[in-house]
């Protein structure tokens, strides 16, 4: 089990981009270090998505709805800080809702962020995979409802904001004390690295095992007593529960959150990161994130239009060529030259 | 082997932080010839690129003008250009990226109000400052914005009482559904109601939403004069498009339709239609006559300029005067204090900052459109209006 | 009594888009299982000819519509043999490839022709009124043209060979190739014409609807919606889905708005879903 060759290569990458995402505030400049831990919380949004899809064989295109919900709930927590908040007033709304006042106090706030979503994600499950609905019409569905979630949230107004979303927020504050920039960092460095254990803990675990299984071959466990619908959704909601926790942290990182953020773009935004970096080990997600979100943040200035169309191209490619993404073709390369080395000494 | 791979991953990813990180270099020479660094924020892509691209070629226009007469005393103006794909999260990011690491003087561009909205907090903390080129809902000031486009009392307040006079007294209020047309529309009902008009029906539908059959159907039973609209983007297309295949017989009034927008939804479902902004095309005066074959000369994507066009152009000209004035250009607070009372000489008219709120003293136009989809002034407001925000 | 006439007809003209746009949809994952999230973009690439050829080129209305079936098929001819095939047996993939060339899509039309909607006439102006309800013309030929496609389809698939050998492969692809079916050129032809299917539904919304790089994605999730209604590989079931969408939409759009019909269409879906998971229409399949 542990021989030095079977110890992932992803391993030595994770180690190197949690270094490198350490110790960049060191480096960085104000802006990049502020962009950067928005992309933070992008991670353990990736990582969510990983637990459904490269876990679970699941392709999830509507998460950024669980996002949303989290990150809805938060902003609506801190705009209703000091009463009833500005988009609510124009539209007549003369105290803060009941409902509101329960989830002000930052703490049932966190906690809302984090059951809602779940809970969502549980009942879908509950509806979607005791039917067995699985594969392509989980991700048809999932579509439809980030669609119709994002239409929601803007016919919502006075609830929502609506179209131009709930702005103007305060940052980070942990205990009433708010945190300058490079605390914030690396708080949300801190909870990306928990997320990344438990994520890792996880699927080392039985439940990662039995997971994995009933994505290789669903009968053949079903046959062993795992119920597959059971262990399906239980890991949507434990991926619900993560990316409403990304949801929560994104909004005080980045000041608002508007229907953008919760539709198809940002959905189906994150599958390519995911496809791209290659996705069931982690690293993928990671690498993957990065990758696409700096990279674009550099080039969409200059391309424009031609971006979009090289992001097009490269998930064609990626899908065509290296169905793996990039850190999953990395690992079966570097695991066919160990294996053939091992074959050569036998011999 | 895997340790060696590993140790160049390693030092490629640092590499790459670190290069990221300080990938901005100043830019060199004397005091005396160094350009003028301005940002210019617009996207070119998504939802709202469509009217983006206009307000970009506009600015694009003015600081090319600007530069081709000899710049700020000398010195160049450098528009360093940040995409935020009609995302308003990103606005605020690209804005942080031009206030922080370009250091530029004044920030140019946003299209939306979301957009204005994200931007606000960040030019608010950093001390810098927004030109915003678009015409808006108003209710807002901050020191750190010069609003350039039109406000309700500057567009609506006038269209309204011109529609009563001269078009009919019953009106049919629709728009998407978001901030813009909700406020838009409250204050329309005001105006009618201080001017003995009526509302006989008022229709939201989902940003983007192209299917209007019901409403519609609802316009024709409520038999309206006017069909009061704010609908924007693809909406508005479609919108125009089926209330001509419907046939109804009431005129739309529109706040946001251009000459853009006509070309999409073509002269038969256009004609006779009104529009009230700042700026058409059509204006006739020689500083626009100049303007529009310079735009048909350097934009060459076969458009003509529009209300957005000219808001970009106006912003970038006051940007320039403002540059000029300022005894440091490079000082944003000494920029935004030569904004007070500023006076420019645009194709729309001689226009000028509001020195209490900011805003700009524009003119006000409505046109008819005939049939073959062109745009005649039917109307300009005497003298530049007051903006009341 | 009148409004709700109203409503209906209105419903039946959105009803028949739908169908018309989620039609070539249901073919192509009813034979593959495939399902393209470049549908949309197939839509596009009609209204797109459609603008073309009777605005640049000058033809008729009808001429427009051939040329858009023929230029989306065609592109739906390269879609299959550059990709869909070199991904058999992996949907997931397959779906996700096809987000691919639907963002490749959109950019290369957005950088051809920018991003502002484009102008198509419409080809039978006029209306006439019942009572107080207004129906235009093309309204009536929309629904009558999406008509006469769905019978010619079914036609198509009962009566002809072809048809004969798609149900093959749909009910039993080794079992069909076995017999000496070619199902690779069953298969191109199938997303060509459930390609050609889209393009022509892109066509007939050019007039009365915007035509623009992006307007591919609210006909995307309204076939996904007909479609899972329906049981995915139903014609019948489609129709009635559509139906059931459209009207629906109509329905409720004349008392609350969109959104909330919306959202009702989609939690239906969820309980048909959940009690009837195969579709309201499909046969009982293993």
């Amino acid at each position: 089990m542990r021989r030095l060759a079977e110890i992932p290569v992803n391993r030595y990458l994770d180690f190197a981009l949690f270094l490198a995402l350490g110790l960049f505030p060191l480096f960085g400049s104000l802006f990049y270090t502020q962009l950067l831990e928005k992309y933070l919380v992008f991670l353990i949004f990736a990582f969510s998505l990983d637990l459904v899809w490269g876990y679970a064989g699941l392709m999830d295109l509507g998460h950024a709805v669980l996002f949303g919900l989290g990150g809805y709930t938060m902003a609506l927590s801190l705009s209703a800080q000091e009463g009833v908040p500005e988009f609510m007033a124009r539209y007549g709304v003369k105290q803060v809702p009941l409902w509101l006042q329960w989830i002000v106090p930052q703490p049932a706030a966190v906690l809302v962020c984090i059951l809602l979503p779940a809970l969502l994600a549980g009942l879908l499950g509950r509806f979607l995979f005791y039917s067995r609905v699985g594969g392509v019409f989980f991700s048809v569905i999932t579509l439809a409802l980030a669609e119709i979630f994002s239409l929601f949230i803007q016919s919502q107004q006075e609830y929502t904001g609506g179209f131009n979303g709930i702005g103007g927020l305060p940052g980070l504050s942990l205990f009433g004390h708010s945190l300058s920039l490079a605390e914030g960092y690396y708080f949300v460095f801190l909870m990306v690295l928990l997320v990344y254990i438990f994520c890792r803990a996880l699927m080392t675990s039985r439940f990662g095992l039995v997971l994995r299984g009933i994505r290789e071959n669903e009968t053949r466990l079903e046959f062993l007593g795992y119920g597959q619908a059971r262990f399906k959704t239980a890991a949507f909601a434990l991926s619900g529960a993560l990316a409403g926790f990304a949801g929560a942290l994104y909004v005080p990182v980045n000041g608002m959150i508007a229907p953008n953020d919760v539709g198809m773009e940002f959905s189906t935004a994150a599958v390519v990161w995911l496809a791209i970096g290659g996705r069931g080990n982690l690293t993928g997600a990671a690498l993957g994130t990065l990758l696409v979100n700096v990279l674009g943040n550099a080039l969409s200035e200059h391309f424009g239009a031609y971006w979009q169309l090289l992001l097009g191209a490269a998930l064609l490619a990626v899908v065509l060529f290296f169905p793996n993404g990039i850190v999953g073709s990395l690992q079966l390369a570097v695991r066919g030259r160990t294996v053939r080395k091992g074959a050569a000494r036998r011999e | 082997m895997e340790k060696k791979l590993c140790v160049f991953l390693v030092c490629a990813v640092l590499s790459a932080c670190t290069l990221t990180g300080c990938g901005h270099n100043a830019s060199g020479g004397s005091e005396k010839d160094r350009p003028i660094k301005i940002g210019v924020l617009y996207s070119l892509s998504g939802v709202t690129s469509v009217s983006e691209k206009q307000l970009y070629d506009g600015t694009k226009m003015a600081i090319q003008k600007i530069n081709e007469n000899g710049g700020i005393h000398g010195r160049k103006i450098e528009t360093v250009f940040a995409d935020y794909a009609s995302d308003p999260a990103k606005a605020a990011d690209k804005a942080r990226k031009l206030i922080l690491d370009e250091k530029v003087t004044a920030i140019i561009g946003t299209c939306s109000s979301s957009a204005r909205k994200a931007v606000k907090p960040v030019v608010e903390s950093y001390h810098s400052l927004l030109i915003y080129p678009q015409s808006y809902e108003g209710q807002e000031q901050s020191k750190n914005i010069i609003y350039v486009g039109c406000i309700p009392n500057q567009q609506a307040e006038i269209f309204v009482k011109w529609l009563l006079k001269n078009a009919g007294k019953k009106f049919f209020l629709i728009g998407c559904d978001f901030v813009y047309p909700q406020v838009e529309n409250k204050l329309a009902k005001e105006y009618l109601a201080a001017g003995g008009g009526s509302v006989v029906g008022e229709e939201y539908v989902p940003y983007g939403s192209t299917d209007f059959s019901s409403v519609l159907n609802k316009i024709k039973s409520s038999n309206p004069d006017i069909v009061y609209s704010e609908l924007t983007g693809d909406s508005n297309v479609a919108f125009y498009k089926q209330y001509h295949a419907y046939g109804l017989k009431a005129t739309i009034a529109s706040l946001t339709t251009n000459e853009t927008v006509l070309k999409s939804i073509g002269a038969d479902a256009g004609k006779n239609s009104f529009i009230c902004v700042d700026y058409f095309k059509n204006v006739e005066n020689p500083i626009n006559q100049t303007f529009v074959k310079k735009y048909a000369e350097t934009i060459k994507d076969g458009t003509v300029p529009t209300y957005a066009a000219m808001g970009g152009y106006n912003g970038g000209l006051f940007l320039g005067e403002a540059l000029r004035k300022a005894k440091d250009p490079e000082n944003t607070q000494q920029v935004a204090e030569a904004f007070r009372e500023l006076q420019i000489d645009s194709p729309s008219g001689k226009i000028s900052i509001d020195g209490k709120n900011n805003h700009t003293r524009l003119y006000c136009r409505i046109g008819k459109v005939d049939e073959k989809g062109e745009i005649h002034v039917i109307f300009t407001s005497e003298k530049p209006i007051d903006p009341k925000p | 009594m009148d409004s709700v006439l109203a409503l209906l007809l209105n419903g039946l003209n959105s009803s028949a888009l739908i169908l018309m746009a989620a039609l070539g949809m249901v073919i192509i994952c009813g034979l593959m299982g495939v399902i393209n999230l470049a549908h949309g973009e197939l839509i596009m690439v009609g209204a797109y000819t459609a603008y073309c050829a009777t605005q640049l080129l000058g033809l008729n209305f009808a001429a427009a519509m051939a040329l858009a079936f023929a230029a989306a098929a065609l592109a739906g001819i390269l879609m299959e043999v550059l990709v869909v095939r070199r991904l058999a047996g992996r949907p997931a993939e397959t779906m996700l490839a096809t987000f691919g060339i639907s963002v490749l899509l959109q950019q290369l039309v957005n950088i051809i022709f920018g991003a502002q909607s484009q102008y198509v006439a419409i080809p039978i102006k006029g209306n006439f009124s019942i009572g107080k309800v207004v129906v235009p013309y093309y309204n009536i030929f929309t629904v009558c043209f999406v008509a006469a496609v769905m019978a010619g389809t079914v036609l198509l698939m009962k009566k002809t060979k072809f048809g004969r050998r798609v149900r093959a492969i749909t009910q039993n692809r080794d079992m069909a190739e076995c017999l000496g079916i070619d199902s690779a050129r069953v298969d191109t032809v199938t997303f060509a014409f459930g390609s050609g299917l889209a393009g022509l539904a892109g066509a007939l919304a050019a007039p009365v609807k915007s035509v623009s790089p992006f307007m591919g994605g609210p006909y995307l999730v309204n076939s996904f919606m007909t479609s899972v209604v329906g049981g995915i590989a139903s014609f019948f079931g489609t129709a009635v889905g559509s139906l059931m969408v459209g009207e629906s939409t109509a329905l409720l759009g004349g008392v609350s708005n969109d959104v909330t019909a919306n959202i009702l269409v989609f939690l239906m879906i969820i309980a048909v879903i959940r009690f009837k998971p195969e579709g309201l229409f499909a046969k009982e399949r293993r």
